[in-house]
């Protein structure tokens, strides 16, 4: 009887293991939007990213030497996929969206980045409706990050989105150089 | 999905999406949008003719190709068209060291992140101190 009660409990430890193993996890985006431009505004938060940004971008034609943090946080899919940024009369909208309903594998998401733009003048939006800044079709290996810039209203300021993926129920705390190990309790 | 949201989606969509053969919210907004819809057929239709175009350049390459009467002649051609290759890639090695990659569609960098511009603009890898993080830098217009 003994050994049937511990066969039973071992196969019902095994099922909940297999059971967990197999439960979809759920992806956080860690995400932040920066604007750069010629000055010498530096990212003092985020000296890492600072310095990444600057060793890459300040060379060949770009040039950018400042860089200002408009937005940064973690996007939850279940709750919600677009981020709403007023800054300096400029409303901004970004959107996150796993391309493909199996958006939880270890291995990689498939994303739709898409940053648009509209002007406000005196609390109004711009009539001109939404300009596109950016929109891409981007896949990323868990735990890496990428960095999408553009230029944005001229040839001396350029919008940054930085996005990584991360799995939530096995948070890494061995913290990449850029960004933020998401609290997917938040 | 919005029809703003659609319009944004259009741009980046496979041709089996748009052609409605991926079940989704683009699917299912096209599905009740007559506007999308035609935004969507346009683009289509514009896929179409480019394919075509595409199609049509070997055939009439083909045909040129058939007409030099000597081996000699094709030869000569051969070896001048591997030569301005060669020339063309010593020269733009400098260049490709510090910008990896211009293409037009799908945009792989070492590390493995992958993209793919929205129509009408295009990417290019800029180098990363970091291993793991990609840098991509879009800007207006076609593939170079």
């Amino acid at each position: 009887m003994k050994r049937a009660a511990l066969v039973l409990g071992l196969f019902v430890s095994a099922a909940v293991a297999h059971a967990q193993s197999m439960a979809p996890q759920q992806v956080a985006y860690s995400y932040q939007v920066v604007v750069a431009d010629r000055g010498e505004r530096r990212l003092t938060d985020n000296p890492n990213l600072d310095a990444l940004l600057r060793d890459a971008l300040a060379r060949d034609s770009l040039k950018y030497t400042g860089f200002t943090l408009v937005r940064n946080g973690v996007m939850l899919p279940e709750r919600g996929n677009t981020v709403e940024i007023l800054y300096r009369d400029v409303h901004y909208k970004l959107v996150i969206r796993a391309r493909e309903a199996s958006a939880t594998s270890q291995d990689a998401v498939r994303l739709d980045v898409l940053l648009t733009r509209q002007t406000v003048a005196e609390g109004r939006v711009s009539k001109d409706g939404d300009v596109i800044l950016q929109a891409s079709d981007v896949n990323i290996p868990m735990g890496l990050t990428v960095v999408l810039g553009s230029r944005e209203i001229d040839t001396n300021r350029a919008i940054i989105v930085i996005i990584r993926p991360d799995v939530c129920n096995q948070p890494t705390h061995n913290l990449n150089r850029v960004g933020h190990t998401p609290d997917c309790s938040a | 999905m919005n029809c703003r949201e659609c319009r944004a989606a259009i741009l980046l969509a496979d041709r089996a999406e748009l052609q409605g053969a991926v079940p989704g919210e683009l699917r299912d907004h096209l599905v009740g949008c007559a506007a999308c819809r035609t935004v969507t057929l346009r683009l289509e239709g514009s896929t179409e003719m480019l394919a075509a175009m595409h199609l049509a350049r070997p055939a009439s390459r083909h045909a040129v190709e058939r007409r030099p009467s000597s081996r000699a002649a094709i030869a000569a051609f051969a070896a001048i068209t591997v030569a301005a290759a060669l020339l063309m890639w010593i020269s733009s090695q400098d260049r490709m060291a510090r910008i990896s990659a211009v293409a037009p569609a799908r945009l792989v960098a070492p590390s493995g992140v992958s993209m793919r511009p929205a129509v009408g603009h295009r990417a290019t890898v800029i180098p990363s101190p970091d291993p793991k993080v990609t840098i991509f830098w879009l800007s207006e217009g076609g593939a170079e």
